[in-house]
């Protein structure tokens, strides 16, 4: 059950964008945080929107998944929203109930800020959807390779990352396993005083922490009988290529910046 | 407190596209005093048919009956809590559902979870102590200072404890070594014999359920292949092999020899005991033919 | 004569803070191409030899020599090169996101290059006929085949020596088969050489030599045979007996007379029915 809520997460697929190198996903994500704040009008908004959902729709991920992912913060853009239109006092006054208006400056501003932050969150889900943790972490650790100069243990970083994720299914297991024996042992989970609530999750946690100290001392050993000693002098199995594809999206986004430069009031 | 299972399915994630239906078509009886075997390989559905016995999983559909109370998928978690006490489950691996500070604490949380005073899951915990093969100093210790196989015992004592009326075992053994298997089987069916506790064993072993079962619970593919005592479920060997299970040992060497000797030995044949007995008849037969 | 890839001779270890030596005294040898096995019970010292034969403890005195090289800081990276351990626990030695990843992290830490990596990967992975789970994540693995993805991953370094620290104990019959299997084709057919350190009586039988310890030293050593003819001792110590020894003892002492030279049910079955067509 637990299980599929995170590993639910990638969506896997063998679409143009499933396939991009993930450096370049990223890469494309950390200028769209700078694009989207050149949109300031109608035009611009709408090239950007046309842009965004032309990337959703080369990656073949059904609208209903990334609609899935907005849920959560549903709530955050309705009221960024409302605190526009309430709050911008601009243009004609469209609404007026009691000492409250409501203008047109703020309904098109309340609506190109919400815009902007569900667009921005549907091209960050866009990665989540299409690329496995794996190779996000892979991207992470090249493209922050240059930090290592400034003695950013970016190898030790990226190694972290990798091996969290490869127990977190194995840990959800456990957890799952301790639940069903203190439930055994006559433990609700469900319910009860606080204090039995506290007591409950104690006898979760407890045996929780003792296994994984146990396993990471295992895998340290594990690791070192393997002959890990560090990145110094390591060469890597899992390789990342840059594609033709990959440069024409880059550019494809540049040209992006280019044009709602262009066109912005 | 007789446990009948009846037309009983489980489908994890029903409804979603993980959906898997780990259990089917399950009718089953195990009687009051018994000591049950299940067995069947990895996957057959041993463990989510033992999930069922005291509610921590409910039937997709079909019900459970333990005692006077039914199991159906309607039944609330909370109203499951009473069974939890009638019914104790000593997990695989069950030292990692230790956390107090001491033993004597862990031991007695079990029992104070349904209600026990202090005072009473206290005098418990010493009683059990020795039961288990452990000296009672122990009890001030904490449980991560004792080795595995300690561990194992006092996480046994804490389901014990409970005083439940029937007793589920999952592999109680694995990982120890054949000292502390043998101990630990030993216990249980003293416990099994003495106290009349249905017990009902989850294992890999072919020699165990051989040696201590009365009535056999056979799995596969998720769900009842066979049912029936040692002897009926061991006497056709070849189709046992054929769902990938094998006869234990003493079962192999009974056929091995009759086939060689061409004779057929009486007796059941089921633990080393037995064996003995049957193969030094043959002999003394023989030797009373000679005189 | 064959060549003697490890000796360890008057190994001493203690762990921190305790008075009891863990290891006391151990000498032995092993060839090349051998099966070795060691037993005893819970703690009689079995595991830490593996420990220290690898580097990863420290012997208070004694000398432990690999392939002619004494083990100390120097070697120590070398001597885990050519020497491969399968721990007990098969998820906390898997440290790769899939199978084939699992397999690349020793080479990868040896600073192996990507092309021969690739190679040697894959080549591991057919040698444990793992060949269909490539791309696998671990959860979806049963334990026998993590197992088998551990051994692969030692493969690829083309070792000398595999260590078994108890690495079936947590499988079940399946899975402990399919372990053992694996293991006696790489000894059969690339004379790798194995220590196998365990309780489990079936790896016990198929070893070429046996050492069996008990509290920290070495109490005897022989084939098989040898050590399984020494009856209800080995029981003393906490372990246990083949099906056939014990029925054999247990026939010998009603009067039957049984040699104590075999162990398997066939053998036992064979013996049985000389003495019954003889009377």
């Amino acid at each position: 059950m637990m299980n599929s809520m995170i590993i639910g997460k990638y969506v896997p697929g063998n679409s143009v964008i499933h396939r991009m190198d993930p450096r370049a996903k990223l890469l494309i994500i950390f200028m769209y945080v700078f694009i989207v704040f050149l949109a300031n009008n109608s035009v611009t908004y709408a090239v950007l929107t046309v842009f965004t959902f032309g990337f959703l729709a080369l990656s073949r991920i059904p609208l209903s998944f990334v609609i899935r992912g907005l849920k959560p913060i549903i709530w955050i853009i309705v009221f960024t929203f409302l605190l526009h239109v309430l709050m911008t006092k601009e243009g004609d006054v469209l609404y007026q109930i009691g000492s409250f208006s409501i203008y047109e400056g703020g309904v098109k501003q309340g609506i190109f800020i919400s815009l902007r932050f569900l667009l921005l969150i549907i091209i960050t889900t866009l990665l989540t959807l299409t690329t496995t943790p794996i190779e996000v972490t892979d991207g992470v650790e090249i493209l922050l390779a240059p930090l290592k100069k400034m003695r950013v243990p970016v190898h030790e970083l990226a190694l972290m990352m990798s091996i969290s994720l490869r127990f977190i299914p194995t840990l959800m297991e456990e957890t799952e396993k301790i639940m069903k024996a203190q439930t055994a042992r006559g433990v609700d989970f469900t319910g009860g005083r606080f204090s039995e609530r506290m007591k409950a999750i104690v006898s979760l946690l407890v045996p929780l922490f003792i296994s994984s100290f146990k396993r990471a001392e295992e895998l340290a050993t594990a690791m070192e009988a393997r002959g890990y000693r560090g990145g110094e002098g390591r060469t890597k199995f899992r390789q990342l290529v840059w594609k033709w594809t990959d440069t024409a999206f880059l550019a494809a986004v540049l040209l992006l910046a280019v044009v709602l430069f262009v066109l912005r009031s | 407190m007789d446990i009948i299972f009846q037309k009983v399915e489980h489908v994890y994630n029903a409804n979603s596209p993980f959906a898997r239906r780990a259990l089917y078509d399950v009718d089953i009886m195990i009687e009051s005093g018994s000591y049950v075997a299940v067995v069947g390989h990895t996957g057959s559905g041993k463990s989510t048919l033992l999930q069922h016995l005291n509610g921590l999983l409910q039937p997709t559909s079909g019900t459970v009956t333990v005692g006077n109370q039914t199991i159906t998928n309607k039944k609330r978690q909370r109203d499951l809590k009473p069974l939890r006490k009638q019914v104790g489950i000593v997990f695989q691996f069950p030292e990692h559902q230790l956390f107090e500070e001491t033993v004597e604490k862990d031991i007695c949380f079990g029992p104070m979870n349904f209600g026990v005073p202090e005072e009473k899951a206290k005098r418990k915990a010493r009683e059990l102590i020795k039961l288990v093969g452990l000296p009672e100093d122990v009890l001030s210790k904490s449980p991560f200072d004792l080795s595995g196989g300690q561990m194992r015992r006092v996480a046994i004592a804490g389901v014990l404890a409970m005083e439940p009326d029937v007793i589920v075992l999952d592999e109680p053994t694995a990982g120890l070594d054949p000292r502390g298997r043998k101990e630990i089987m030993e216990m249980f069916y003293r416990l099994h014999r003495e106290k009349q506790m249905t017990t009902v064993l989850v294992t890999h072993s072919m020699e165990d359920a051989a040696a201590y079962a009365d009535y056999m619970i056979v799995m596969h593919k998720g769900t009842v292949w066979k049912t029936g005592t040692p002897q009926q479920i061991f006497q056709d060997s070849d189709s046992l092999e054929e769902i990938g299970l094998n006869v234990p040992e003493t079962v192999r060497l009974k056929k091995e020899l009759e086939k060689k000797l061409g004779i057929t030995l009486p007796s059941p044949c089921l633990t080393i005991e037995e064996t003995v007995d049957a193969i030094q008849k043959l002999f003394s037969k023989v030797n009373t033919h000679d005189e | 004569m064959t060549e003697t890839i490890l000796s360890v001779e008057k190994l001493c270890f203690r762990y921190p803070n305790q008075s009891d030596y863990a290891v006391q005294n151990v000498t032995f040898q092993a060839k090349r191409g051998e099966w070795l096995a060691i037993v005893g019970h819970n703690g009689s010292g079995k595991s830490t030899i593996a420990k220290l034969l690898i580097g990863l403890l420290r012997p208070e005195s004694g000398v432990i020599k690999l392939f002619h090289h004494v083990l100390d800081e120097q070697t120590v990276w070398e001597i885990r090169r050519r020497v491969g351990m399968v721990f007990q626990n098969p998820d906390n030695q898997f440290v790769g996101t899939t199978v084939e990843d699992d397999v690349a992290f020793a080479l990868e830490n040896n600073g192996v290059p990507r092309d021969e990596m690739v190679k040697r990967v894959h080549e591991a992975i057919r040698q444990v006929h793992m060949e269909e789970f490539l791309h696998h994540e671990p959860h979806h693995l049963s334990g026998g085949q993590k197992q088998r993805v551990a051994i692969a991953g030692i493969l690829a370094l083309r070792p000398d020596l595999i260590i078994l620290d108890e690495a079936t104990s947590m499988l079940d019959p399946k899975g402990r088969q399919e372990v053992l299997d694996t293991v006696r084709d790489l000894n059969k057919k690339q004379r790798i050489t194995v220590l196998s350190i365990t309780h489990d009586l079936e790896e016990v039988a198929k070893a070429d030599r046996v050492i069996v310890m008990n509290r920290g030293e070495i109490m005897t050593e022989g084939t098989p045979k040898q050590i399984f003819a020494l009856g209800t001792k080995l029981e003393r110590i906490g372990l246990d007996l083949p099906f056939a020894v014990k029925i054999r003892d247990r026939l010998k002492q009603c009067g039957i007379p049984l040699s104590s030279s075999y162990f398997t049910i066939e053998e036992l079955v064979e013996e049985l029915w000389t003495l019954y067509s003889k009377r």
